[in-house]
């Protein structure tokens, strides 16, 4: 009976610590935290800029803002120890960047799905313009030489030898 | 004009359109790759420090290319190792971390930067590691592009 109530007693106050240990944070968890989310989301934008790249899209001024948010990482990086708030300030600093990235990226990459359609546009019409006019040169060549021909001479006079 | 001399000539001249139309359309096909490359403190090769104090810092330049044809997230990361560290092409080392340098590099661009490293334990025959790794977007991770290099390194009290 004595037992049961000190298995029950223990059980209550395990859970009780339990609680109280996982509901705590550590002291620099927090700002961990931070600098790891904030290298997921740099690593997200690089993920769309990648993307938008390879849709064509000029990514020089992304990767450029990409670079100046690791830098502030970095540097929040140095002042965690010594100065939090300046750290944290940094860290909010290089999110906002890599969240202007991404979605910058999405424009960058249909300006260039843009550009690429509206180049294969332009090659398949100089194929079908350059085939039509060989088929026609072919096929008119005779007709076409002589319009020529006296489009060039038709104001030629032509002067008997012996005048 | 002869029969045969037009075909000919007019075949010639719209194959020689196509293929230029074509041209911007085609992927270029090229060797691609990556380089890591280690400098001393004058930026030069094999200027390499072979003594170095503990807890003093010491200046060594790390240079990286991407001839990926493709922008890339590299990060070199720097490992202290020793005489029994196994790293190779495929196998990074499984020694610890002692510094991480990190940036974007677009397609073609070289990234020459500073690394002032300092190490706090004396020991000799150390090896310096370092790897160079970059982000992959379909696995969302960095991953190991079997580059490395390395410094051999006294430890010494000063």
């Amino acid at each position: 009976m004595r037992s049961s109530r000190f298995v029950k007693r223990s059980i209550l106050v395990s859970a009780f610590l339990l609680l109280i240990i996982f509901s705590t944070p550590a002291p620099s968890q927090g700002t961990e935290v931070t600098v790891s989310s904030t290298n997921a989301s740099i690593n997200n934008a690089f993920a769309s800029v990648y993307q938008a790249e390879r849709n064509g899209g000029n990514v020089s001024a992304l990767v450029q803002q990409l670079n100046a948010a690791i830098l502030l990482v970095q540097k929040a990086e140095g002042e965690n120890l010594t100065s939090p708030s300046l750290a944290t300030a940094d860290l909010e600093s290089a999110s906002h960047i890599a969240e202007q990235v991404s979605q910058r990226s999405v424009s960058v990459s249909a300006a260039g799905s843009e550009s690429r359609l509206s180049q294969w546009y332009e090659s398949i019409v100089i194929i079908i313009v350059s085939v039509l006019g060989s088929t026609l040169a072919y096929t008119q060549w005779d007709s076409i030489y002589r319009r020529l021909w006296l489009l060039v001479y038709r104001k030629h006079v032509v002067i008997p030898n012996d005048e | 004009m002869n029969k045969q001399l037009r075909i000919v000539s007019l075949s010639l001249v719209t194959i020689a359109i196509v293929i230029a139309a074509v041209q911007p359309l085609l992927p270029v096909v090229d060797e691609r790759f990556s380089e890591l490359g280690i400098l001393g403190a004058d930026k030069m090769i094999g200027d390499y420090p072979r003594i170095v104090v503990a807890n003093q810092s010491f200046l060594l330049y790390g240079l990286v290319g991407n001839h990926e044809g493709v922008t890339q997230n590299y990060q070199v990361m720097v490992k202290l190792g020793n005489e029994t560290t196994e790293v190779s092409n495929t196998t990074f080392a499984n020694a610890s971390l002692l510094a991480t340098y990190w940036r974007v590099l677009a397609k073609g661009e070289t990234w020459l930067f500073p690394m002032n490293l300092t190490i706090a334990n004396v020991g000799t025959n150390i090896r310096l590691i370092f790897e160079l790794w970059s982000y992959n977007p379909s696995v969302s991770s960095f991953v190991y592009k079997g580059l490395w290099n390395q410094v051999w390194l006294n430890v010494t009290l000063g």
